[in-house]
């Protein structure tokens, strides 16, 4: 195994290599930084050329690559235009998108898992179909105009509605009959298909009817006229009031993140739940499960032990290649909410007002290098569940 | 309709289907495939032909009417300007379907091209093509792209964007490809054809290339949802197609403070966005369904 990981680690070295060169290429190209200040009156061309010198611009090509490389393998990015240095802006960049897209991630892994795998054992079921539309939705969501959506009705209308808290009587009964009677439905339906006792639509809707009476009640006479305050945020990465209590700042943060973390939830959910599906739907037709059937084994068990644990093989590699759209996700929703992470931290190295050299080359290599590693991470994890896969 | 000779009784005549027509009667009865066709079909002509019909000019400004609510004069309202939204929804719409075909079609070429060489050649040939796929895949497209485009100031030109996407987004469909024509390349008809000294462009072009047709195709047209997705996005963080040029990322991107006061300015690009790649990604996936052979839902 260690000799796995090793030549494995010794293949990402070329690519990492090749990256970087192609990424050097591309900034140094990516315009003039000092486009600016060449632009202002009366400034002397003493002045440019030292700005020139200290960047190095006056340098030919693989100079000032070799230089950079070497000082990247050091672990110095360098500095910014305004001679401050990258790394420990990049670091706490890091931090808040690390943060974002961790949750995010997570949580779309385990609904994601769960819904696929419940769609691919009932295939061609009205959930299945229900869930395979959610989930092309959601692959055809513009992440920016999501993210404005729920700014306004995630955000303002439920901070308003928080700041009055009430439930007419009307809402409350439709709510409540709307669940009764589809779990009424779904009972009947299962009983009909004999995987439910008779009479288990009584008890399925009785349940669910008591449950949301119980929610709307306590909507419409507990929870009234309580304070809230407005606890949607939709700018800033953290609460800035740091002189709280540790629940209630606990609380800020995730006043902050709730809706960034829904919007990239929704870039990598769709992923999951449909790679999950169809990977269910493969074992489930395999040989194996059938024989597992054939010995009598109960179903549930066929399908978390036999099937769903085959399944997650394949899953391995999708959780890698979800890294590029989570990151292009993040640009946009950091955007949109005012985080301070590495999309807010791209945007501003690229085009504030002029493309920030250092800072670009330190962004696009520390995603490429994380690309890289998750990639190595998936290779190994799936020579660990995969043992056809040779290791030595 | 040809009937197999011999067969005596007409009622088990045997129908003789080529795989094409097989295709294409799967695809037209997946009811949500065509149903998404004609919506695609619908948005395109309106797109291209609305400014034809359409009483009000994208330009126009309708100074009687400023930042009026939808009604029957103007069915997506007005912005502040007393600009007709639904004209400038379909301007936006055109240029954003026009850069996402564009796109398609350049990086299907282009994949479709590596990949074949890489596929049928193996080798050092593969190694190289394979190690620049894997080298563009570690960067994501919307950095990648956003730092080329901005340098062009933001591809001014939607040409030049859609350039610039379309050169940079083929690594999906070169891995397919390749992964097909690996796998054919061992058929025996290949090797028939190679045993009777056909040339390597004759073979990839007329014995491989239309094997491989079905899971092209629908890549090809999954790229154009991703195409609309990804330039959108490029030109709401103002680094694509920027004003006076239009799209429907950067409708969103100028009318997105006003989502409180006037939500009409906003819902409609948005709506449309996914109305396309929605439809798109339906229509992909009905042809899908309709290439692969083990389908047997919808019956052919």
């Amino acid at each position: 195994m260690t000799a796995f990981i090793i030549r494995r680690l010794l293949i990402a070295v070329p690519v990492l290599f090749l990256a970087s060169v192609f990424t050097f290429f591309l900034v140094i190209n990516s315009g003039d930084p000092l486009e600016n200040l060449r632009a202002k009156p009366g400034i002397s061309p003493q002045v440019i050329r030292n700005e020139e010198v200290r960047l190095g611009l006056d340098k030919p090509f693989v100079e000032r690559y070799t230089q950079w490389a070497g000082d990247f393998i050091t672990g110095d990015l360098g500095k910014d235009m305004k001679n401050r240095p990258v790394w420990p802006q990049l670091w706490s960049a890091i931090k808040y998108t690390l943060r974002l897209v961790l949750i995010a991630e997570l949580i779309a892994i385990s609904i994601g898992l769960m819904i696929g795998i419940v769609s691919g054992v009932r295939q061609y079921s009205g959930f299945d179909y229900s869930t395979t539309f959610v989930s092309f939705l959601f692959f055809s969501l513009p992440v920016f105009w999501f993210a404005n959506l729920l700014k306004v009705f995630g955000a303002i209308k439920f901070n308003d509605w928080l700041e009055n808290p009430g439930v007419s009587v009307v809402f409350a009964v439709v709510i409540t009959a709307v669940f009764g009677g589809s779990f009424y439905l779904i009972g009947r339906k299962r009983e009909r298909l004999r995987v439910a006792k008779p009479g288990a639509r009584y008890k399925w809707s009785g349940i669910s009817l008591g449950i949301t009476a119980l929610v709307m009640l306590s909507a419409m006479f507990y929870f009234k006229n309580r304070e809230y305050g407005r606890f949607v945020k939709t700018l800033g990465s953290e609460p800035r009031d740091l002189s709280d209590s540790l629940p209630s700042r606990l609380w800020g943060y995730v006043g902050h993140g709730v809706l960034p973390v829904i919007v990239l939830f929704t870039i990598s959910y769709a992923g999951y739940s449909r790679y999950m599906r169809a990977s269910m739907l493969e074992q489930l037709n395999a040989d194996h499960v059938r024989t597992a059937r054939a010995k009598g084994i109960s179903e549930t068990r066929v399908i978390m032990r036999h099937a769903f644990r085959n399944a997650l093989i394949p899953i391995a590699t999708i959780a890698t290649l979800s890294w590029g759209g989570l990151i292009a996700g993040a640009v946009i929703t950091e955007r949109v909410f005012a985080w301070n992470g590495m999309g807010d931290f791209f945007l501003d190295s690229l085009s504030n007002p002029t493309p920030d050299p250092n800072r670009l080359l330190a962004f696009v290599m520390i995603t490429a290098t994380f690309t890289i590693v998750f990639n190595i991470v998936a290779d190994i994890i799936y020579a660990i569940l995969d043992p056809r896969i040779r290791v030595s | 309709m040809t009937t197999i000779a011999g067969s005596h009784d007409a009622e088990f005549a045997v129908e003789v289907r080529s795989q094409w027509r097989t295709v294409v009667r799967r695809f037209l009865r997946h009811k949500l495939a065509m149903i998404s066709l004609i919506t695609l079909t619908v948005i395109f002509l309106a797109s291209i032909f609305g400014k034809f019909i359409w009483r009000f000019d994208y330009m126009e400004r309708d100074t009687a009417n400023l930042s009026k609510a939808p009604s029957w004069t103007h069915p997506f309202g007005t912005d502040s300007l007393g600009k007709d939204m639904l004209a400038l929804t379909l301007r936006g719409a055109q240029r954003s379907i026009l850069i996402a075909l564009m796109v398609s079609v350049l990086s299907t070429t282009i994949g479709v091209t590596l990949g074949a060489i890489a596929g049928y050649f193996r080798g050092w040939t593969d190694a190289i093509i394979m190690r620049i796929t894997d080298l563009l895949l570690t960067i994501p497209l919307l950095i990648l792209a956003g730092c080329i485009a901005w340098q062009f100031d933001g591809g001014g030109s939607w040409w030049l964007l859609s350039l610039i996407l379309g050169v940079l987004s083929w690594q999906g469909t070169a891995r397919i490809v390749r992964g097909e024509f690996l796998s054919l390349r061992e058929k025996e008809f290949v090797e028939a054809a190679r045993a009777i000294g056909v040339t390597d462009r004759r073979i990839i072009f007329r014995h491989v290339l239309p094997n491989a047709l079905g899971p092209i195709i629908v890549s090809a047209t999954l790229s154009i949802a991703g195409a609309i997705l990804v330039e959108t996005a490029l030109s709401y963080l103002g680094l694509g197609v920027k004003a006076p040029d239009s799209s429907l990322g950067l409708l969103v991107s100028d009318y997105q403070a006003a989502f409180q006061t006037r939500p009409w300015l906003f819902w409609f690009p948005g709506v449309f966005i996914i109305l396309i790649c929605l439809s798109v990604n339906f229509v992909g996936d009905g042809l899908r369904d309709a290439f692969d052979p083990k389908q047997t839902r919808v019956r052919a």
